[in-house]
């Protein structure tokens, strides 16, 4: 026993004794990897974590970015160099006894940093996020807008207003040539008081939604039938918290719940809007003579089911109403305009994230609408029902590499019916009409397939094909599109794009009995290049434009249409937002040329929406923490009009200018309730804008249209409980 | 005799024995101590040995919620020196951590509670984005009481949030002491394995001291910054910034 404990003894000093040995063997033979970090403008980075990942071997880079390992570990190692706001890199190093290693490493910055960045061509984003250029309170606290996130988005350069409506005319396009979605499904009549020039008002809430994408102009192969803009809407998702928000205004009543059934899991939400105009026209009189006040309500229900932390399913729902009889004005006839339309939407949205590079969207909805139009000799009778599915598939390869690809199959059912006058300017009840009954069906699929490559912290591409097919009128289209962007600093990018895009005629015109059923697909080619600076303090941008379009449907007498139309577009966009201590807002200046050939205008003229200068300064001041003004001037050229029988166009209206106002008060309550009071006064300079004429058959008599307002207040309030 | 030799050997070697519940250790003082000199570099170096950590260790979660909390006082850090840019990268840098902490482990209130208090950081960074930050943050607090309703740090959270939320959105200083009052107490009992987050008991009688000298009430904050100091006597923050305002003030 006390042989072995002395055996112990002897081998424990032993073993100290070897293990001195060694580690002085050991220092005098150690391994040094050395070097220094810097950023790509050659900037020494200090605090860099520099290390070893077999162990725990590291250290920090020092004020000059240098760093210094000694390692008694020698052969082939991994040094990762690591630091926030910077893309972590892994280097193979080879240590040696003798040979110190010494290394020169350049860290690039994380793209994460620069997330916030638009790194498409005209794009514009909304959220409820730092660094977009749009969020869910500029919408609402934009003065004019009345809170309709188409009429903020009216604000921005490249939209151009032709009347007091909400229609969006892009760069020099119809207002049929932007497409709407919710979620993935299209919205076929995105607005309330549908009308030529779009509706009066956007037919989603802004309450409702979660973000906003809208593009003027080279927009991504994901985007199909639309020649020139797109507006991408999510809804909200799941609900945080219970809450229930009233708002009641002069001529609105509206009212909100949201509920989490099973906290993350599963949610619902409800709300409803009810409009009735007429105390507003009591009040703030007006142009319009109506028989029956424009009145409007909606219903939106989702139900939000999150199976698991990589995927949902969300059943969105809204129906609309909305019914208007106003008094119709012209040299050939006076009498009531009446309009009722039913619109709903339905869908089921599906998003799942596989593994941590895939992620699906699919969306499978359905719109119906109705609507009858009487006025003089005017009768239209109009059902559709679209039903679409769309799937979006994301493959994140790499922070460089992102493949995106999806397809869209969808169908529509059309039925119009009714009588329309033989002149378009005489509608009164005797003058000649044409009785008609149509059906329309037409299956459409797309396809596309998108890259988004980053080939350094300074260039992107995103290169793109889309493929279509419309079985009316049996046609494929191929759309290749492509951006690229140059970052030449933190801040600044320089961005080309160019794309082909295509639309299928209007049901009209490709009907087989008043229209061709051999009309070609519309085309429109799109050259953009542009500049944005991007601070904390200031977004600007500025964009040149130009757009080629080709076979626009144009009355022919033997065929009743045909192919040759023509036109372009042609402009510049200049927009700038700022975030001051007191002041925020934005102003946007546009310069558009807009001539076309197409349907009864038989040469080349101006567009009906050519209106050459657009500005808009959209400003907002936040006094202490409850008082918020806000400002919206718009100054914009005349538009054409046509004075003398087919001389389309020949003559210019009056420049229109219009300034809102508006003030909001904020209080807040415990738990995070709150009230919100507000007020506004349009038109405040009081101006009877005149947006065009009505004439006779002869253009010898004419009937003016102007501002539905002239100076009017508008008031109300809103309270969200928690 | 060579077994004997082999688990000697063994025994003295140095470096191979240190596991990676060491290095966590190792980590949480080096953090705590660069906390207390109010030390950006210590802070730093505290995070780098934690992610370094992160190439060898099964305990992920738990080191991204360290890497989280290094962030979190480089945070404040950032705000004390008036640097938003750095705020920003860090307040970034680790709602990331985080959001990787919580899908490893889902249960987990230190991480919610934290998350809360970077979401306020948002607001502090942008205040306008209150509108959507300040429910994010509510939530996440909440979600942390429901986890552990006795978790002293999420009681800290909710006090210092409360003491910069104004009374008419839900904070106020009453509710910002008895929400620090409820953390003391509840870290009087606090008994958790060494390697887990356990910051913060120093820091509490600091929060309340400051709180009621914002209501007042300079005896008791002087009473509660000694009691800091007395769990804490390296905490720099009480011992050479709160300390010294009164002594200042009443001079």
């Amino acid at each position: 026993m006390l042989r072995n404990k002395t055996t112990l003894v002897i081998i424990f000093v032993i073993s100290i004794f070897i293990n001195q040995a060694l580690s002085y063997h050991n220092s005098k033979q150690i391994g040094i990897v050395s070097g220094k970090v810097l950023d790509s403008k050659n900037a020494p980075l200090p605090f860099v974590n520099v290390f070893f990942t077999d162990g725990m071997e590291g250290t920090m880079t020092d004020e000059n970015g240098y760093f210094k390992i000694e390692t008694n570990h020698f052969g082939k190692r991994v040094l990762r160099v690591s630091h926030i706001g910077y893309e972590q890199k892994d280097i193979d190093v080879i240590v040696k006894k003798v040979a110190p290693v010494i290394l020169n490493i350049t860290l690039e910055e994380s793209y994460i940093e620069m997330e916030t960045v638009t790194i498409t061509a005209s794009s514009f984003t909304a959220a409820d996020k730092e660094g977009q250029t749009l969020t869910l309170l500029d919408v609402v606290t934009t003065a004019g807008a009345a809170a309709d996130i188409f009429k903020a988005i009216q604000t921005f350069p490249g939209v151009t207003q032709v009347d007091e409506g909400a229609g969006m005319f892009v760069r020099g396009g119809d207002v049929s040539e932007t497409i709407v979605m919710l979620d993935g499904a299209t919205l076929v009549h995105p607005y309330r008081y549908e009308s030529d020039t779009g509706g009066y008002f956007g037919m989603i809430n802004p309450f409702l939604l979660s973000g906003t994408y809208f593009s003027s102009g080279a927009f991504s192969a994901k985007y199909g039938n639309a020649l020139s803009g797109v507006l991408a809407m999510e809804s909200l998702g799941m609900p945080e918290s219970k809450s229930v928000d009233f708002g009641m205004g002069l001529a609105a009543i509206s009212l909100g719940a949201s509920y989490p059934i099973i906290p993350e899991k599963l949610g619902v939400r409800l709300s409803g809007n009810y409009s009735d105009t007429k105390t507003l026209f009591k009040i703030n009189g007006g142009t319009e003579k109506f028989d029956k006040f424009p009145l409007s309500c909606d219903g939106n229900l989702s139900i939000i089911y999150k199976y698991s932390n990589r995927g949902y399913l969300k059943y969105f729902n809204h129906s609309a109403q909305d019914d208007i009889g106003v008094l119709y004005e012209s040299p050939t006839y006076s009498g009531n305009f009446i309009s009722g339309t039913d619109n709903i939407l339905n869908n089921v949205y599906w998003k799942q994230m596989f593994g941590k590079k895939l992620l699906t969207k699919s969306s499978l909805s359905q719109n119906r609408f109705h609507q009858d139009i009487i006025v003089g000799n005017l009768s239209l009778k109009n059902s559709d029902v679209f039903i679409k599915w769309r799937t979006d598939i994301t493959y994140t390869a790499s922070k460089k590499l992102k493949i995106n690809s999806g397809f869209e199959i969808d169908n529509t059912e059309s039925t119009v019916s009714g009588s329309y006058p033989d002149d378009e300017n005489n509608l009164h009840p005797d003058a000649a009409s044409i009785t008609f009954s149509d059906d329309y069906s037409a299956f459409h699929n797309g396809l596309y397939l998108e890259s988004e490559i980053n080939f350094s912290q300074r260039i992107f591409t995103i290169s793109g094909l889309r493929v279509d097919y419309l079985s009316e009128i049996n046609a494929y289209t191929m759309d290749p599109r492509f951006s690229i962007g140059y970052r030449f600093t933190d801040t600044q990018i320089f961005k080309l794009a160019t794309g082909r895009y295509h639309q299928y005629p209007k049901a009209q015109c490709i009907d087989a009995h008043y229209g061709n059923p051999n009309l070609l697909p519309l085309e429109a080619i799109h050259y953009v290049a542009g500049y944005e600076l991007k601070s904390e303090i200031t977004n600007f941008r500025a964009e040149l434009y130009y757009k080629d379009y080709n076979n626009l449907p144009i009355k022919d007498y033997e065929q009743n249409f045909a192919s040759d139309g023509y036109g372009y577009s042609y402009g510049t966009d200049i927009f700038i937002k700022g975030n001051l201590p007191f002041i925020s807002g934005w102003m946007s200046y546009s310069y558009l040329v807009s001539e076309r050939k197409e349907l009864e205008y038989l040469k080349l003229v101006p567009t009906d929406y050519d209106i050459r200068h657009n500005f808009i300064a959209a400003l907002k001041s936040r006094i202490g923490e409850r008082n918020s003004f806000s400002l919206t001037y718009r100054y914009t050229s005349g538009k054409p009009y046509t004075a003398t029988l087919n001389q389309w166009n020949s003559d210019r209206l009056l420049s229109i200018q219009r300034l809102d106002i508006s003030w909001s008060y904020f209080t807040f309550y415990s738990g995070g309730n709150f009230l919100v009071l507000y007020a506004a006064v349009s038109n405040l300079l009081d101006r009877r804008n005149l947006y065009g004429y009505r004439y006779n058959p002869e253009y010898t008599e004419r009937t003016e249209l102007k501002s539905t307002f002239g100076r009017s207040i508008y008031f109300g309030f809103s309270i969200s409980l928690r | 005799m060579i077994r004997n030799f082999l688990v000697l050997l063994m025994l003295t070697m140095p470096v191979l024995s240190q596991t990676v519940e060491k290095y966590i250790l190792q980590g949480k003082d080096k953090i705590e101590s660069a906390y207390s000199q109010w030390n950006m570099n210590g802070m730093l170096e505290a995070r780098a040995v934690f992610e370094r950590l992160l190439t060898k260790s099964d305990k992920d979660w738990l080191l991204y919620y360290y890497i989280a909390y290094c962030d979190y006082r480089l945070t404040n850090y950032s705000f004390s020196e008036n640097d938003k840019r750095a705020a920003r990268k860090y307040v970034r840098d680790g709602i990331k951590r985080l959001k990787v902490c919580i899908d490893e482990k889902s249960d987990c209130a230190d991480a919610y509670a934290l998350l809360s208090s970077f979401y306020g950081n948002k607001i502090a960074l942008s205040p306008w984005s209150g509108f959507w930050n300040g429910p994010k943050s509510g939530r996440m607090i909440e979600r942390a009481f429901s986890l552990e309703p006795n978790n002293p740090r999420t009681h800290l959270i909710s006090g210092i949030s409360a003491f910069y939320t104004p009374e008419k959105w839900g904070g106020g200083k009453e509710m910002a002491k008895e929400a620090l009052g409820k953390a003391i107490e509840l870290f009087n009992y606090e008994n958790l394995e060494a390697i887990m987050p356990d910051w913060g008991h120093s820091e509490s009688y600091g929060w309340l001291g400051l709180v009621e000298l914002a209501m007042g009430d300079t005896n008791n904050a002087v009473i509660n910054y000694r009691r800091a100091l007395e769990i804490d006597p390296d905490n720099g923050w009480v011992k050479y910034r709160l300390l010294p305002q009164i002594s200042g003030s009443n001079e």
